[in-house]
């Protein structure tokens, strides 16, 4: 209360001093219009307020546009609260008008129009690559989830049966979504492109009763779409928990190596398949090329290839094989880091 | 629009409405059909038919329909707001492309963050080939022209410069 008192005073002595210097001031303190006008500016001037005398050009292009008497015609049919509007708003269209003499506002409308379709296209696409890489997860958690026939994968489901519902796609999507898409309504303009391109003389247009109702019409109109939307993701983002993304994390990396071996061309299968139709040293290479593959990966996955010979060869045959290679790798490669694979297949072999 | 021919038979919009005699050079009958005479209402109410004559003196012929019809849908517009006018439409629009560049950018982000995580765990490579084809926008922000936007919108003298934000 007390700091409001001192500057409304001083409000008021300023407004004062205008008047005064208004009144006192000849030619210099005439407001742009009456400059233009070659007139006097009185107090009542009613465009004073909104054209300071430096505005010259701004008040010729008002002018130029519409005219003293339209422009005043306007002010008095508008509210008293809302003349700095509608004043600024003629300003806009005049200023518009003098830019592009031939379309004015409507060549504005037209390119933010142009603008959003644009940016709609590029959202669509956006989203549509998103949709197939949501699918390609659930494709994926799809594949994790099924029995497997091999003994390895059904032990690697086991360990991780229950993380396959936590993906750390999706949990970065919930982080993302709830951020950026929340409750904005996205507000396609298709009814704006219906009322207004090709427009020729602007019957067509509807929507421009006031701010608020266009803004009403077409969120109205717009957020069923949003929703079902947001919808959509909310859903699926809303069933995996954040508890055990560190887990799926941790779990999802060692799924695609294992996966990358199988699929692989020089995989155990089909060395198999090689083996038993070729020599031993064949055997060894293949075996050996198999091996040098998983040679940069990490320990499970050198106890996830042994599990593999054990499987193919037997328990013997499992462990001559590690041996073998072992040998193999040492003096083939020379490697530290296959000394290493080699070191952890020994552990991986004691293990067993 | 081009109505020549009734320019003879019947007097144009305008020329009815200011109760004069519609002369064959009449600038007004190409654009102001007798059909449709709220056009030129709206047009004569906002701005004045002086007005009009000289703006569409000061364009070439070939250019006077989309004057017409600019001024046309302004009027119009202003008629129904007089606070703002087509303005209003335009504020409308800058938000709502405002609204759509932020989806475009969280769209995007998450996009990338998408790829990222495919390409460390590529487990169908036929089918995930097909998403890296093309990295889409990098923020929608090629297309975005400048144009000056109501709220802001700062028109200073000719010779200083022209604002294009």
């Amino acid at each position: 209360m007390h700091h409001f008192f001192p500057s409304f005073l001083t409000q008021i002595i300023l407004h004062l001093l205008t008047q005064i210097m208004t009144l006192k001031g000849g030619t210099s303190q005439a407001c742009a219009a009456c400059k233009y006008q070659r007139k006097r500016c009185t107090p009542e001037c009613a465009l004073a307020p909104h054209f300071r005398p430096e505005q010259t050009e701004i008040f010729k292009n008002a002018h130029k546009l519409f005219g003293v008497r339209n422009i005043l015609r306007i002010l008095e049919q508008v509210d008293p609260a809302m003349k700095n509007e509608a004043m600024r708003s003629i300003i806009y269209q005049a200023n518009m008008r003098d830019r592009s003499p031939v379309h004015g506002c409507l060549g504005v409308i037209y390119q933010l129009q142009y603008q959003i379709r644009q940016a709609e296209k590029e959202l669509y696409t956006v989203f549509s690559q998103l949709e197939l890489y949501k699918q390609n997860q659930r494709r994926q958690q799809e594949i994790t989830l099924s029995p497997m026939d091999s003994p390895e994968s059904q032990q690697l489901q086991l360990g991780m049966g229950v993380e396959q519902s936590g993906n750390p796609g999706l949990t970065l999507f919930q982080n993302e979504v709830n951020d950026h898409t929340p409750q904005q309504p996205f507000v396609p303009v298709a009814a704006f492109q219906i009322s207004y391109s090709g427009n020729e003389n602007g019957s067509d247009v509807i929507n421009v009763d006031s701010k608020d109702s266009m803004n009403m019409n077409n969120v109205m109109w717009g957020q069923q779409i949003c929703y079902n939307e947001n919808n959509d993701k909310s859903q699926m983002v809303n069933t995996q928990p954040l508890t055990i993304q560190d887990e799926v994390t941790h779990d999802y990396d060692e799924i695609y190596p294992f996966f990358d071996t199988i699929d692989d061309t020089q995989s155990y299968i089909d060395s198999k398949e090689a083996n038993e139709s070729s020599s031993d040293s064949s055997q060894l290479k293949e075996a050996t090329q198999s091996i040098q593959h998983v040679a940069g990966n990490t320990l499970k996955n050198a106890q996830l290839q042994v599990n593999k010979c054990l499987e193919i060869y037997g328990l013997v045959g499992g462990l001559g094989f590690g041996y073998v290679i072992l040998g193999v790798l040492m003096e083939d490669i020379a490697q530290i880091t296959v000394a290493c694979t080699g070191s952890e297949l020994m552990q991986a072999l004691t293990f067993f | 629009m081009m109505a020549s021919s009734s320019s003879y038979n019947s007097p144009c919009a305008a020329c009815k409405f200011l109760r004069r005699k519609c002369l064959p050079g009449c600038v007004f009958a190409p654009y102001f059909p007798p059909e449709d005479p709220q056009k030129f209402i709206n047009v004569h109410k906002i701005f004045g038919a002086s007005n009009v004559t000289k703006l569409l003196n000061d364009v070439l012929p070939h250019q006077r329909e989309d004057v017409v019809s600019s001024l046309a849908y302004e009027a119009e517009a202003r008629v129904r707001d007089p606070v703002y006018g087509c303005v209003g439409v335009i504020s409308f629009l800058q938000r709502q492309i405002d609204r759509l560049q932020k989806d475009l950018d969280a769209a995007n982000a998450d996009l990338i963050q998408m790829n990222s995580i495919q390409l460390v765990n590529p487990l169908q490579r036929g089918s995930t080939d097909h998403f890296y084809a093309r990295r889409v926008g990098g923020g929608g922000t090629g297309f975005y022209q400048p144009l000056p936007s109501f709220p802001d919108y700062q028109y200073v003298n000719r010779q200083i410069n022209r604002r294009t934000q």
